[in-house]
């Protein structure tokens, strides 16, 4: 996996291609595609709409007006549910509550979640229910129910009214439906300020939109939010509670927006939204594959004479080989008798996992000799034999060309742990082993948030070498030598904890490391990967094995291969390195690690429960739930409580995040497995930290289970 | 059976003329599939100053230099073409492809049956009935089968309502050779309204020599021209 902390970098990165990209679009209407406003979420301008955004999809917005950035990832979660993280920096010397500024920027996170609770239907308007900021110090927190209804044969104009709470009640309060509200404990944020939810004050908001053009559409909007923190610190004033705005679609996910606000400013937003169920995976461009070469029928059984061949192994091997490197996939090795063929594969190249499945399928089909009846492909991960699939060639023949090949293959063929049945005996050729891959790239690193500079970054250069040998030994390191940039002047992005009981500062020390190294050695590790036992995966990895911790990382896990559950046990003992980035280590080192349980939960959705001790010694556990795509993307939420207090924890109260990982594949349209992943979390604390290491085992071998191999059969006649 | 070195003797042999007209320079096309894919379906012959060669004006003397099964095919509206040759047969279908990486599959009518190196691919088809009445220059009703994948990489089998029609003698020029055949026209309607037009032009034998067939609605369709078996 490759890190990417910058998340507008990915973002960019997506416009830059699906521009490029010519595809067939459903009809856009305000209904299946709504804005997004500049919270991010669906909306007018600055005010909410009962719209949802189509399931799975994510929008990214960035919005800027009067000394206000606000950059928000929204996730359709469900059907109905949206959940939004969202990044503001402030700038012109704004504090919440009227303190003095100690920094030049007012950073606030805040995650909301929208709800459309009503659909749409009849005369019916849609009726969504949302809440802003649940968990963070309450800039931005209010609620609101909303509803919207459409009108016109292409539901060309939405009128949407609503009831706001919070923040969204600044102007003409209108009553107190729901009782008084208390005041805010801003204290450490992070916990849900469930009693301050729909009370006090209400106020009504709306407006109107409309499409007028394919890509131009125009909203004008009543606001009842007065910014008043903000106009207490001089950012704006609010002559008007009118807002207008046009918004333009360019290119395909991208929307432009303009909008003239409260009555003496003009403000801009930019919003990418990104279907993960129609990505340009489908435009996944890979050179045709080598068809089958089917025998020819005959009556009699066929001739086993080769097996007696003496160059037969030797001529075998090369056909393989050859074949193999055509069409992307490496060799491991070889065994075979009369009647059976089982080719071990390393697949370094397809992200769709039943593509490399399928065209060691058509190899075997074109270089066995006529009397192999049964194919077995078996997935070979860091040297671990991972999953059988064994097949009868006569199926391999007959499903080829047939429309409902992909289904069947899958319907007829047999997934099962590699280490079940012997391999034939009669002849076996293994590869050599060893390969040496290395790598010279530039880096960008990027930090955002550091309280004197909204992004910081370096570019710089890595240096990386990977040796694998042996059964399962891998020795790889990384080098990186900074070449401009100033990360160098970094400052901690999330601030000390007053507490004398505060935990070790594991992670937020991280801009020490920034500020006092230029080059430095990412990692060094050596590691071996093993199969203990049946169903069950080993792995040790020994070194410096990310940027602040090394030592050694021990990893057990049970998984069998058609299971939706997976034990694993994690053993750590690491020291802290040297900011430095050398071999140095300091005094701090822990014995760590968790017991983890991961479970399909069936349709798209994992979980994965992590219980155990963290980096700073913390006690507790990990939920996390991620959403897994056919087509390789991952979104994911994840929430870490430890016996570290609120107090101890600091603003924030514990630790939690939103994963994000994009298949170069799906946006690159080539055949790769690397994947751009990130994890964002409001803040960085030093409670339920965990440790980063390369190579752990569920993520790389549930890949070749039974249940990915099926949810990408779709590929395995491509 | 080695289909590469094969491949890579016809177009050193001359497919490269053709190949330098869809975009893809003098790289070697073999290796260079992915880039060779974008231009030629993305800028075609327009960034090059030599016109693609079409069923009409690929030369004779071309056809007759290269070895084995030889097939045209013309990405309409865009200017491009590549020419391709038979790599496999699996039953009745056989398994054509083109230097970029691109591979079609026909069947014995010259029905498509899939495409592979597109992007939006036509994964598989069931299209038994289609072959059947083309073969016997039959008009009437028929239903045909197309699976697609729909953007998390699933099958999406789609049946289409089709009507066929026989529109005629038609002569074609090929290969700069007048060449009568008949014309039939394929109008398939599937369940979400969605539809498409083939047109095969078949010889004495039954088979469609000359077609225009719908691959997938990103794609759009292609000229397929069989100019040697």
């Amino acid at each position: 996996m490759m890190r990417l902390p910058a998340l507008v970098a990915i973002g960019l990165m997506l416009t830059a291609v699906s521009a490029a990209r010519a595809q067939v679009e459903p009809p856009r209407t305000l209904a299946t595609a709504p804005s997004l406003n500049y919270f991010g979420l669906p909306g007018l301008i600055d005010t909410p709409t009962a719209a949802a955004m189509p399931d799975g999809v994510l929008g990214l917005t960035l919005g800027h007006f009067s000394d206000q950035s606000r950059i928000t990832l929204a996730f359709q979660v469900l059907p109905r549910v949206t959940a939004t993280l969202r990044y503001a920096i402030v700038g012109g010397g704004f504090t919440l509550g009227g303190s003095q500024p100690d920094q030049d920027y007012y950073y606030d996170r805040s995650f909301d979640i929208h709800w459309r609770a009503i659909d749409e239907g009849g005369w019916w308007p849609a009726v969504a229910i949302g809440i802003r900021d649940i968990v963070g110090t309450g800039l931005y927190g209010s609620e609101y129910i909303v509803a919207t209804r459409h009108f016109g044969a292409r539901d060309q104009l939405a009128v949407t009214a609503g009831v706001g709470w919070g923040r969204l009640v600044q102007r003409d309060p209108a009553g107190q439906p729901f009782g008084t509200r208390p005041p805010i404990d801003s204290g450490q944020g992070g916990s849900v300020d469930f009693d301050q939810f729909f009370r006090g004050d209400a106020a009504v908001f709306g407006g109107l939109e409309w499409q007028a053009t394919d890509r131009l559409r125009l909203q004008v909007e009543y606001s009842s939010d007065l910014y008043l923190e903000e106009q207490a610190d001089g950012l704006l004033s609010i002559d008007s509670p009118f807002n207008i705005g046009a918004t333009y679609r360019a290119g395909r996910n991208g929307t432009l927006a303009l909008h003239y606000l409260y009555g003496n400013t003009i403000g801009l937003s930019y919003s990418l939204v990104l279907d993960p169920n129609r990505p340009a995976a489908n435009t996944l461009v890979v050179a045709a594959p080598n068809p089958v070469a089917p025998r020819t029928a005959r009556r009699e059984a066929y001739s086993t004479g080769w097996t007696a061949q003496p160059d037969g192994p030797v001529i075998l091997r090369d056909n393989v080989a050859r074949l193999m490197q055509e069409d992307g996939l490496e060799l491991v090795g070889l065994s075979l008798d009369a009647h059976r063929a089982v080719l071990r594969i390393r697949n370094t190249g397809f992200q769709f996992e039943s593509m490399a499945l399928g065209r060691a399928l058509r190899i075997l089909s074109i270089t066995m000799p006529h009397s192999v009846e049964l194919f077995e492909v078996v997935f070979v991960v860091e040297g671990m034999d991972v999953s059988r699939v064994r097949i009868a060639r006569g199926d391999v023949e007959a499903l080829e060309h047939a429309p409902d090949g992909a289904d069947e293959v899958f319907a007829r063929a047999g997934i099962e742990d590699a280490r079940r049945v012997r391999d034939p005996g009669l002849i076996e050729i293994a590869e050599p082993g060893e390969r040496l891959s290395w790598g010279l790239a530039p880096y960008v690193e990027t930090v955002l948030f550091d309280p004197s500079a909204p992004v910081r970054g370096d570019l710089g250069l890595r240096a990386e070498a990977r040796y694998a040998f042996g059964s399962g030994f891998v020795a790889e390191g990384e080098i990186r030598v900074r070449m401009l940039g100033n990360l160098d002047e970094s400052q901690q992005v999330d601030g000390p904890v007053n507490s004398p009981t505060a935990p070790y500062p594991v992670r937020t020390d991280a801009y020490l490391y920034n500020r006092e190294s230029d080059a430095r050695i990412e990692r060094l590790t050596f590691s071996h990967y093993g199969r203990p036992g049946p169903n069950l995966y080993s792995r040790m990895t020994l070194g410096y094995l990310e940027r602040m911790y090394a030592g050694l990382s021990t990893e057990l896990l049970w998984r069998p291969v058609d299971s939706r559950l997976g034990i694993g046990l994690e053993v750590n003992h690491v020291w802290q390195r040297d900011f430095d980035g050398g071999f140095g280590l300091r005094d701090y080192s822990v014995t760590m690690g968790h017991l983890s349980a991961y479970y399909d939960l069936g349709e798209d959705y994992r979980a994965q429960l992590d219980i155990g001790r963290y980096l700073a010694g913390d006690l507790g556990a990990t939920l996390s739930l991620e959403r897994v795509f056919d087509n390789g993307w991952r979104v994911g939420a994840f929430a870490t409580l430890t016996d570290v207090s609120f107090e101890d924890f600091g603003e924030g109260s514990f630790d939690k995040g939103i994963t994000l990982e994009i298949p170069v594949g799906s946006i690159a349209g080539q055949a790769t497995r690397r994947t751009l992943g990130t994890t964002l979390r409001p803040l960085l604390r030093d409670g339920g930290a965990t440790l980063n290491v390369e190579g752990r085992l569920n993520a790389l071998v549930s890949d070749y289970h039974g249940t990915r191999l099926e949810d990408t059969r779709g590929m395995v006649w491509r | 059976m080695a289909l590469i070195p094969i491949l890579r003797r016809v177009l050193a042999a001359g497919l490269s003329l053709a190949l330098a007209a869809c975009g893809t320079g003098r790289d070697d096309p073999l290796v260079s599939t992915g880039q060779g894919l974008a231009a030629f379906l993305g800028r075609g012959a327009t960034a090059t100053e030599a016109p693609a060669f079409t069923a009409a004006t690929v030369p004779p003397e071309l056809v007759a230099r290269l070895p084995g099964p030889l097939m045209l095919v013309e990405v309409p509206g865009r200017e491009a073409s590549t020419g391709m040759t038979r790599v496999g047969r699996n039953g009745d279908i056989d398994t054509w492809r083109g230097p970029n990486g691109i591979g079609l599959t026909l069947d014995e009518t010259g029905v498509l049956r899939s495409t592979r190196g597109l992007g939006f691919d036509l994964m598989a088809s069931g299209a038994g009935p289609t072959s059947a009445a083309v073969a016997a220059r039959r008009a009437g009703p028929v239903q045909r089968e197309m699976v697609h994948l729909d953007g998390e990489a699933r099958p999406v089998r789609r049946v289409y309502a089709c009507e066929i029609t026989r529109d005629g003698a038609d002569t074609v020029t090929i290969a700069g050779r007048a060449t009568p055949l008949v014309r039939m026209t394929e109008r398939c309607t599937g369940a979400d309204g969605y539809g498409f037009e083939n047109a095969y032009w078949i010889d004495r034998g039954g088979r469609a020599i000359h077609s225009r067939q719908w691959i997938s609605a990103e794609i759009g369709s292609f000229r397929i021209t069989i100019l040697r078996d």
